[in-house]
């Protein structure tokens, strides 16, 4: 018995579905047989009858509506069929969603989950990871799980709390990774988990790079380098302290994401690890994004331009040699 | 006309520092080679400083009852260019302005006063010895000078450097390290793994004499070794020695 990345964000939903009666679901061809293009909604509308609507494309008014039905009660879950259309939501996202709480003391308790990241030729507007855009806005907090548990977790976590959530799960990660059975605890969320303890550097990471840096980790291990591994888990609150402690214990600090480079989540770990951490520090920490470019199409180009386990490597053969 | 640096000699083996007594010139007189111009106090007895070289004294920075550490610079005298490129010869060229110290912190020419008498045996002000830079010289002729980089052998990173603080060492303490970082530098496990290391090794409290010897090796850690050969003929000696006896042996022939 195994389940899936896709399977445990799909049984959360179940969960919420049934526990929650504010809990409705709102996409893009998530109802009915169909279930939505990643099918995380399948068989859930014939389930729960009236809780699982199908929107008009139009990303602007799902998280409108979703918002004027929080304000009523409820609780939104909002599909985004590909995280880099919700950029059409941004004004409803950053201006309504997240600003309301501060203006009208009234929360707005929305979770936007967003399939993000690439597959092999998806191209530049089915790849994109926006959780440096979202999280660069005060009053929205972003999850990013990179396991089976956190997707499950977190999911219900998201919904549970009174906050705007971007949820970014990712597109590779849902068939791809699977676990043993779903968690019976809950690791909580705006903590990040050291996933491998280490010594000679720090590598702090999130999502589906985290399993790209385990490999890197198990690689460095057969040459005597213990590399110890952060998973953020939620980028925003970012975990600092987790972070300080470990580049306390390595001196050493490389963070990788998805993500374009500039001022994303790698660079606020740096940014804070080199102002409030800086005697921690016996090397220049480093960072591994995406190219500043738009994400290519072909395969090829594709698997150059988003960190892979060669240039992971390469970099931190370099901070170690420091 | 070229100014060349008086500096503050070392005058006895074991000397670090010494107090001004008296200063006998002043800006404007003229002096010959190796003219007594500053009495200092050293801990042992009263010392003359001399003149580098002839000239005019250009400026005396020292004060009296000042202590300063050897190799300080004390003043300039105004010299002929015969004179000064003699000594451009062997002091090293200091950085000119704009490019970063390999070291942070140290004073450059004003005379750096030590602390209290005593304590200072144990801070080496280098301001006019060669520091041991890979960077600062300047490149191929013609090019800008090298900027101090950030990955020399003197390179302390901030870990490091907080750690020193913590344990008040400074880059003396540091050159018996043996460093595994880019081009030798001393990285934060270097440093640990020392420390660990002497930690486990047992301590006495040294006498005055192994002291004075610890503080002069330490010292002499910031300087080049050099070893000096002299080839010398024995055949007098070796003609000698059949005649001559020998300790342990008795005369021959």
């Amino acid at each position: 018995m195994s389940v899936t990345y896709l399977e445990a964000i799909r049984e959360a939903q179940t969960k919420l579905l049934r526990d929650d009666e504010r809990v409705f679901i709102y996409g893009q061809d998530i109802a009915g047989k169909f279930g939505g293009a990643f099918k995380a909604t399948k068989g859930l509308a014939e389930k729960f009858p009236g809780r699982v609507l199908n929107t008009p494309i139009s990303e602007d008014a799902m998280v409108g509506t979703a918002i004027g039905a929080a304000l009523e009660g409820m609780r939104p879950i909002v599909e985004m069929q590909f995280a880099d259309f919700s950029s059409i939501a941004l004004n409803q996202i950053l201006n309504n969603a997240g600003t309301h709480y501060y203006r009208t003391n009234v929360p707005v308790p929305i979770t936007v989950r967003l399939p993000s990241g690439g597959t092999k030729g998806s191209g530049p507007f089915h790849s994109q990871s926006m959780e440096g855009l979202y999280s660069h806005y005060p009053g929205i907090v972003v999850m990013t799980p990179a396991t089976v548990e956190d997707a499950y977790t977190m999911l219900i976590d998201a919904v549970e709390i009174d906050d705007p959530v971007i949820y970014c799960e990712h597109k590779y990660l849902y068939y791809h990774l699977k676990a043993e059975a779903l968690p019976t605890e809950v690791f909580p969320i705006g903590k990040g988990r050291i996933v491998r303890p280490g010594r000679d550097l720090t590598i702090v990471t999130y999502s589906a790079m985290l399993h790209e840096v385990i490999g890197v980790a198990n690689d460095f291990s057969k040459e005597g380098f213990e590399i110890e591994i952060v998973d953020l888990r939620t980028v925003k609150p970012l975990d600092t302290d987790t972070v300080l402690a470990s580049v306390a214990r390595t001196g050493r600090l490389l963070a990788v994401g998805e993500a374009f480079p500039w001022g994303g989540v790698t660079a606020e770990v740096i940014a804070r690890v080199t102002t409030e951490g800086f005697h921690l520090l016996d090397a220049a920490p480093a960072r591994i994004n995406a190219k500043d470019t738009p994400i290519p199409y072909h395969p090829n180009l594709w698997s150059e331009h988003r960190p892979n386990r060669k240039s992971i490597s390469a970099k931190a053969r370099q901070i170690l040699q420091e | 006309m070229p100014q060349v640096p008086i500096t503050m000699p070392q005058l006895g083996e074991s000397m670090a520092e010494a107090t001004i007594v008296s200063i006998k010139v002043k800006p404007g007189d003229k002096v010959s080679a190796d003219q007594e111009i500053i009495e200092v106090e050293t801990d042992k007895a009263v010392m003359g400083v001399t003149t580098p070289c002839a000239g005019e004294i250009a400026k005396i920075d020292a004060e009296v009852k000042g202590t300063y550490a050897v190799g300080t610079v004390l003043g300039y005298v105004e010299a002929s260019e015969a004179d000064a490129a003699r000594f451009r010869k062997r002091a090293p060229e200091q950085p000119k302005g704009g490019v970063a110290e390999e070291i942070p912190g140290r004073q450059e020419q004003t005379p750096a006063r030590t602390g209290n008498g005593s304590g200072s045996h144990f801070q080496v002000d280098d301001v006019d010895l060669p520091q041991v830079t890979t960077g600062t010289e300047a490149g191929p002729r013609g090019s800008l000078p090298v900027p101090a980089s950030a990955k020399g052998a003197g390179y302390l990173s901030p870990r490091v450097r907080a750690r020193m603080a913590e344990l008040q060492l400074t880059q003396a303490d540091l050159a018996g390290i043996a460093g595994t970082g880019t081009a030798g530098r001393v990285t934060i496990k270097d440093l640990e793994d020392f420390l660990n290391s002497i930690q486990s090794q047992p301590t006495e409290k040294p006498s005055a004499i192994r002291t004075g010897v610890a503080d002069a090796m330490r010292r002499s850690w910031t300087r080049p070794l050099a070893t000096v050969g002299v080839s010398v003929n024995l055949d007098p000696v070796l003609q000698d020695h059949p005649k001559v006896g020998v300790v342990g042996q008795p005369a021959r022939g």
